[in-house]
């Protein structure tokens, strides 16, 4: 990668956040990895997606100090990619394929700019990496849950990020789209640092080096040393209620 | 059909043309900022800053009339309360943690409530109506430079911020992420939105004024895979609502406002029954077919 290399992708030291009177997250302490592949996990309002977007400087630590790529966030913003969840956009919005993914270029040349050639050029790269070529110029909400998952991935990626975050990024998506977006993700891992929220450590299981079990508090594992019970602690429940309880109340 | 030239070209009904010119290049602003109001679902602020400018023009007619301070046109009371709602709404409303609607609601009522008491404390008769629904053939050769001057400032932002203000529309936090000044480009949609309104007010006036804003723009969304063939098109029907609407009135003798508010409405209904029609069909027929 173009950086020098920095003990960690990103570091939080004694962070604190509350939104109003209750602590969201409380003293995490953690450091991620360059090039690895990471997984968020834990119970509804945990704060897997507060504690994303404190990675992001789209929030701020109340108390402590969050550290990415060796600077504060919102510094380093052009250097980060994002993939929200597909679900959360506006169903009749008139946009396509092609326009969403330029839209990771915007930023780079002024606001008064138009997109370039090489921005096309970058964006047809990226749709290609997730091999959505073919779909460029469908309205995006034409496109299946999966398709519109994959266009935000590669919205993303045409920024040449260095750390990519995924906010659940199988939500609404069927089994077989799942293996897909897998597969894009095995390529990706070796390239960049990625953090992804997920309910479902199954389907990130055979690629995801490190765990982080977040419930307030956060706890760090390899995948090597992660055991039901630690699991277990951090739902509250056995980790079989997680995936397949009838009465689960996670999902 | 004949008439109708008769009454375009004839100088004694000079009104007429100037409603119907005054309605095309109205067109062109309330289709372009009607887009941005309808995808970035900001129709209920809009309603509300709408309905602050009664206000605006109830406190200026009483400084005008009671004070008498000549220079105090209503149309600048009702730019200025125009933009303080905008400011309330939009600057306000992003910061504290009270719903948003909410405060749409409050500042609705207050400004017509504002408006209303200083009307009945106004020496003189003031009449409401006008205000509320507006005459589009009380346009003024001068109104026609105002609305001509607006859609040039309207076109202008549009083609500089084209890229930026989409992106803030469709993702505003993917628009933060990328280094875009999204409250400057909110802020500059709102003054746009609240401009645009108060021009516009004396075509339809402030209860209509929403329909023509938001119904061609709900309408060309339907039909666009981009946003400015989205604008492009809530250009045309805004055009042909306005054009039609005033066709009819005339024809049929009826107030032009609520015609030309009837007819975009109906318009909008029949479309979005055909696009579901069209999808239930879907469903039914064709899906089956290929199962």
């Amino acid at each position: 990668m173009l950086t020098p290399p920095t003990a960690s992708a990103i570091r939080t030291t004694n962070l604190f956040f509350t939104y109003d009177t209750r602590w969201v997250l409380e003293a995490v302490n953690l450091s991620i990895a360059p090039q690895t592949v990471n997984c968020l996990i834990g119970p509804n309002g945990g704060g897997k997606t507060t504690l994303l977007k404190l990675f992001l400087g789209l929030l701020k630590p109340n108390i402590g100090t969050v550290e990415v790529l060796g600077s504060a966030p919102q510094s380093v913003r052009k250097r980060l990619g994002y993939t929200p969840q597909h679900a959360l956009f506006d169903t009749l919005f008139p946009i396509t394929a092609e326009e969403v993914v330029l839209m990771g270029r915007l930023g780079r040349h002024g606001l008064f700019s138009r997109y370039n050639k090489a921005d096309k050029e970058a964006a047809l790269q990226a749709l290609n990496e997730v091999g959505l070529v073919s779909i460029k110029n469908q309205r995006f909400h034409t496109l299946s849950g999966g398709q519109r998952q994959r266009v935000l991935i590669a919205r993303a990626l045409v920024g040449d990020p260095e750390i990519l975050f995924l906010d659940e990024p199988t939500a609404n998506v069927d089994p077989a789209v799942e293996h897909q977006l897998l597969n894009t993700l095995e390529r990706l891992s070796g390239k960049m640092t990625l953090v992804l929220v997920s309910h479902d450590l199954g389907f990130v299981a055979p690629i995801v080096q490190n765990v982080l079990c977040i419930n307030k508090t956060v706890q760090l594992h390899t995948t090597e040393s992660l055991s039901s019970s630690l699991i277990e602690s951090t739902y509250g429940h056995p980790l079989k209620h997680i995936h397949h309880g009838p009465d689960c109340s996670h999902r | 059909m004949n008439d109708l030239i008769t009454l375009l070209t004839d100088p004694t009904y000079r009104f007429f043309l100037y409603a119907l010119v005054g309605g095309l290049l109205a067109s062109i602003s309330f289709g372009i900022v009607g887009t941005y109001v309808v995808t970035r679902r900001i129709t209920g602020i809009a309603g509300a800053i709408a309905h602050c400018v009664l206000g605006g023009i109830g406190i200026s007619l009483y400084a005008q009339r009671a004070w008498g301070l000549e220079w105090c046109d209503p149309v600048y009371g009702a730019i200025l309360s125009a933009l303080i709602a905008a400011f309330v709404l939009g600057i306000v409303g992003r910061s504290t943690r009270e719903r948003e609607d909410t405060l749409i609601g409050a500042l609705w009522a207050v400004g017509m409530a504002i408006g209303l008491l200083f009307f009945a404390k106004t020496p003189g008769f003031v009449d409401p109506m006008v205000y509320l629904f507006g005459n589009i053939l009380l346009l003024s050769q001068d109104d026609l430079y105002v609305i001509g001057s607006l859609d040039i400032l309207v076109l202008i932002t549009t083609l500089c911020l084209y890229h930026p203000l989409l992106a803030m529309c469709f993702d505003e936090e993917e628009a933060k992420l990328r280094g875009l000044p999204v409250f400057f480009l909110y802020s500059v949609l709102l003054i746009l939105t609240a401009l645009t309104i108060v021009l516009l007010i004396r075509i339809v006036g402030i209860v209509l004024v929403i329909a023509l804003l938001t119904l061609p723009a709900a309408i060309a969304g339907h039909l666009s895979h981009r946003l400015w063939h989205m604008m492009a098109l809530a250009i045309c029907f805004s055009i042909s609502f306005v054009g039609g609407g005033l066709y009819l009135s005339y024809n049929q003798n009826l107030p032009s406002g609520p015609t030309i508010g009837l007819t975009a409405a109906a318009t909008y209904i029949t479309v979005t029954c055909l696009a579901w029609l069209r999808r239930r069909l879907f469903r039914q027929k064709i899906l089956p077919a290929i199962e």
